[in-house]
């Protein structure tokens, strides 16, 4: 078994220059995911919220959660070679883990566990797209033949005329497309083998419901996108009402949730609001411990005049019962995390080779 | 069928698998105790045994206030809607590997309970010779396993002696020597003697006979467990301090009169008692408790075997002469005012009845005999009780150090009509050992120094000193080390700290013997391949007598 630079330069008249090998993650949670999504400029549910914003309670101890299922994927790049191209362009190549776990809630209500048959983990590299795609699947055939481990060789999209990205970004997002493939596979076998079914067994997806991809929509009548950080100065309303959402968020009180709006991606209605599920005293900053959550509106009465209040107010009443137990100190993004979700992180990046290992495959 | 592992291997940067340790997460629904033996497969089809030292659960919170945080902020009502992720690890030490593989054990690899015989070899109990049944291991799924003792370790001659140390009240230190020489005499019928005192109340004065009230078939259970069959001891003989006082049986024991009447009629109780000549050799024992820094005391206890006496009076009235100054009697060079201290100790020391002369009115009924006399009929097989319990503190001394000296003068050839050939090997038990070898304080009393030498040397002759103390702390170093078997019973906290002993048990180790149960104990023997195994024994087959 080589080493997989060895088979790219042995295979291929690629010109591959080693580099420090690093991790492209770390320093990353600056950038929020929903940078340039459509603006929400009207409410999104009926009855409307007047105010703008409502108390929700807490679910009663023993009554059943409807969040049953949680996803979360993951990922882990590095950069670990240079390219040479028409010995004019000099990029990176990334290579990446990339997975899907899905946890379950026990029959206890308490204890989660994986579902195994829907979590899955990947390897990739990202080529730049000067490479052709016939040549990259040949060459993937050559790696994996070569190597002990499986990898998907892919090609980002590394744009000669856009300066300001940096193409190492590019590599990054082409595998986090993957990521997001992998994701809406899991939901979609989930829905398959009917695990969706019930709309009191819900899904709840660890970030915004932006695959920017096509898939059915209908497998996600009953999943729910949970957003740790959001965009302050995504705006919301129209004309005299229209603000940022850090100003609406910021004023709102523990177990308060705001009026939902309606925003789009890629042709799909969502509906968005957001839920402060910790008490603002106990925060360093006023948008710390509120979540942003998504819903996809499927049916044509919810395209049209959005969601039900009654039925967003028991999804934040189930989402605001999460708050418990929380990882203070684990992870950065603690106020605003639900455990469950951190579960599934954790089992994913358990289930990661090594840093060390994976470099070595290099 | 095979059960289900119980666990993985877990082995960390920080926490790795090593020769003689390794760490495993258990199963949630499995309930394991720090004592329990478990499997693990190894390299080339191999299999390695551990031993559960220590458990912890450790979660996922990065520290206690991720925990307050959890409960939203300290409302002690919150009730969180997640469990926190959570675990227990088992810290466990190696003892075996069944291909010698001594690399460590894998991370992953799964664990489970081990089996019977594994579990035998892996404590070092596959290949004994003379086994000698101490106890059974009780893990925690049920599985039961009996322990034994090497007798070539725990009798001689390559290692000998027995110390149990643990507070009183709990039936336990006496109760497990009992036990093991009931052991021994099951086993070893023809081979060993046995030598017991009673110090305390009357529980050692009936050990021939069966208990009144019947064991349960639990409790018969647990003596089959170890190999043994439930009865009491055999061939036993009693030896009372005696008393002027027909009505008690002549007899200063607490036993009732009844029993004592039985034991007379078959032939096993007698009276014991010292004459002059008997007692003036071992006068030494009776006074060794008295501070002599001018070594008067020691002056006088050589010129005194000069002293022609016919009885106790005589005796005293040639010792009374020697404490007036002048006159024609010979003093030894040795001052009339040390002579009159020695005069008043031997007026209060040798005013118990045992010292008297040998009965010829009534014998029969007064059952007189000395020590010695009572060591010459002792045979392999022969169990030997000697009550010292009414006597005083100095008179104990005097008895027990007075038997030790004697079986050792026996063994070395000093007594030609008592030889080791005639006794086997002979087993003394000893409780309170503390009274006859305290700790070592600048200068070794006369019975330390017996007692040391029986340790040191007594294995090679076949003399077996089997002793018993609450603290360890209070006996003489030089008397534990010698032993190769070590019990430990259930103990106080001050003691843990206070003995050297206890310092170098592991913290799991040193918690476990503040909280061991009635009948429980942690055993240290030579050929075990752990520092310590805890176990079970079956309580006594013999009748206790109830004292007040």
């Amino acid at each position: 078994m080589g080493k997989i630079l060895s088979v790219i330069r042995a295979k291929s008249s690629l010109e591959c220059l080693p580099c420090d090998r690093v991790n492209l993650d770390f320093g990353n949670f600056g950038d929020y995911q929903d940078a340039g999504e459509h603006p929400a400029e009207r409410p999104f549910e009926h009855p409307t919220v007047p105010t703008g914003k409502r108390a929700v309670a807490e679910v009663p101890a023993g009554v059943p959660s409807i969040l049953r299922f949680f996803l979360d994927g993951s990922r882990r790049t590095y950069k670990i070679a240079d390219l040479i191209l028409d010995g004019r362009r000099y990029l990176p190549v990334v290579a990446g883990q990339i997975g899907v776990a899905v946890v379950e809630r026990g029959d206890d209500g308490k204890m989660v566990h994986p579902v195994r048959r829907f979590c899955r983990l990947e390897n990739a590299i990202a080529f730049p797209d000067s490479i052709g795609s016939e040549e990259l699947s040949e060459l993937q055939t050559e790696v994996n033949h070569h190597v002990p481990v499986f990898f998907k060789l892919l090609r980002y999209q590394a744009k000669p005329d856009d300066p300001s990205r940096d193409p190492a970004d590019l590599a990054v997002a082409k595998i986090m497309s993957e990521m997001h493939d992998i994701e809406i596979q899991a939901v979609r076998e989930m829905e398959e083998e009917q695990y969706l079914n019930d709309p009191c067994g819900m899904l709840l997806i660890d970030g915004p419901l932006r695959f920017r991809k096509r898939f059915d929509l209908v497998q996600f009548r009953n999943v729910l996108g949970l957003s740790k950080t959001f965009r302050p100065t995504f705006t919301v309303g129209k004309g005299a009402r229209r603000a940022d959402v850090g100003s609406i968020t910021s004023a709102l009180r523990f177990a308060e949730r705001t009026s939902v709006y309606k925003t789009i991606d890629e042709e799909k209605v969502i509906g968005v609001w957001y839920l402060r599920i910790r008490r603002r005293s106990m925060m360093t900053n006023p948008l710390e411990g509120i979540v942003k959550v998504e819903r996809y509106a499927i049916d044509s009465s919810d395209q049209e005049e959005g969601f039900e209040s009654d039925r967003i107010d028991t999804i934040s009443r189930h989402i605001l019962r999460e708050r418990n137990v929380s990882p203070y100190q684990s992870d950065s993004r603690w106020a605003s995390h639900i455990y469950p979700v951190f579960l599934a992180e954790t089992y994913l990046k358990s289930s990661f080779m090594s840093d060390m290992q994976f470099k070595a495959l290099f | 069928m095979q059960e289900p592992p119980i666990g993985k291997v877990t082995a960390t940067e920080r926490s790795p698998t090593s020769c003689s340790a390794v760490n495993f997460w258990v199963h949630e629904d499995v309930v394991i105790r720090p004592f329990d033996i478990v499997r693990i497969p190894h390299l080339q089809n191999s299999l390695s045994y551990a031993i559960v030292k220590d458990l912890t659960y450790i979660t996922d919170s990065a520290g206690h206030l991720a925990n307050f945080v959890s409960s939203d902020f300290g409302q002690v009502e919150a009730e969180p809607q997640n469990v926190r992720m959570g675990t227990t690890i088992a810290e466990a030490e190696i003892l075996y590997n069944t291909k010698d593989i001594e690399m460590p054990v894998r991370d992953g690899a799964k664990v489970e309970w081990a089996d019977i015989e594994g579990i035998r070899n892996a404590l070092g109990l596959g290949a004994l010779r003379n086994p000698i049944p101490a106890g059974y291991i009780c893990m925690s799924n049920d599985l039961e396993i009996p322990v034994e003792f090497e007798g070539k370790y725990l009798l001689g001659p390559e290692g000998a002696h027995l110390n149990i140390a643990g507070i009183s009240g709990l039936a336990t230190k006496t109760t497990y020597a009992m036990f093991l020489m009931n052991s021994i005499q099951q086993r070893l019928d023809d081979k060993v003697t046995m030598i017991v005192f009673n110090v305390k109340g009357t529980d050692l004065l009936a050990i021939d006979e069966p208990s009144t009230e019947p064991l349960t078939p639990q409790q018969e259970g647990e003596w089959k467990k170890c190999g043994l069959s439930p009865t009491p001891f055999k061939n036993v003989t009693y030896l009372y301090p005696f008393k002027q006082q027909a009505e008690r049986g002549h007899s200063q024991s607490f036993i009732d009169i009844e029993r004592l009447r039985c034991q007379q009629s078959r032939g096993q109780a007698w009276n014991y008692f010292y004459d002059v000549d008997s007692a003036k050799r071992r006068l030494r024992l009776l006074f060794s408790d008295i501070d002599d820094p001018t070594q008067s005391m020691e002056s006088i206890l050589g010129h005194i075997g000069t002293i022609e006496a016919s009885s106790w009076d005589h005796f005293r009235q040639e010792v009374e002469s020697k404490t007036m100054k002048g006159g024609s009697h010979d003093k030894g060079n040795i001052s009339a005012q040390s002579w009159r201290k020695f005069h008043r100790l031997l007026q209060t020391r040798t005013v118990d009845d045992v010292f008297c002369e040998r009965a010829c009115m009534r014998p029969e009924e007064k059952r007189h005999v000395q020590v010695r006399e009572a060591l010459r009929k002792l045979k392999p097989g022969t169990t030997l009780v000697i009550d010292i319990a009414p006597l005083p503190s100095y008179l104990q001394a005097f008895v027990f150090g007075d038997v030790v000296d004697s079986v050792y003068e026996a063994i070395l050839g000093g007594d030609e009509s008592l030889g080791q050939d005639q006794l086997g090997t002979i087993v003394i038990f000893a409780d309170e050992l503390n009274k006859y070898a305290p700790k070592y304080s600048g200068k070794e009393k006369t019975l330390t120094d017996n007692l040391l030498e029986i340790t040191e040397r007594g294995r090679s002759v076949g003399v077996i000193l089997f002793g018993a103390e609450q603290f360890r702390s209070g006996v003489h170093d030089r008397i534990l080390g010698n032993c190769s078997t070590n019990v430990f019973g259930r103990t106080s906290p001050v003691e843990v700290e206070k003995c050297p002993d206890y310092r170098y048990f592991p913290n799991n180790h040193k918690w476990a013997v503040q909280r061991l149960r009635q009948g429980e104990l942690l055993l240290q023997h030579a050929i075990f391949k752990t520092s310590l195994i805890k176990v079970r024994f079956p309580v006594p087959a013999y009748f206790q007598p109830k004292s007040r």
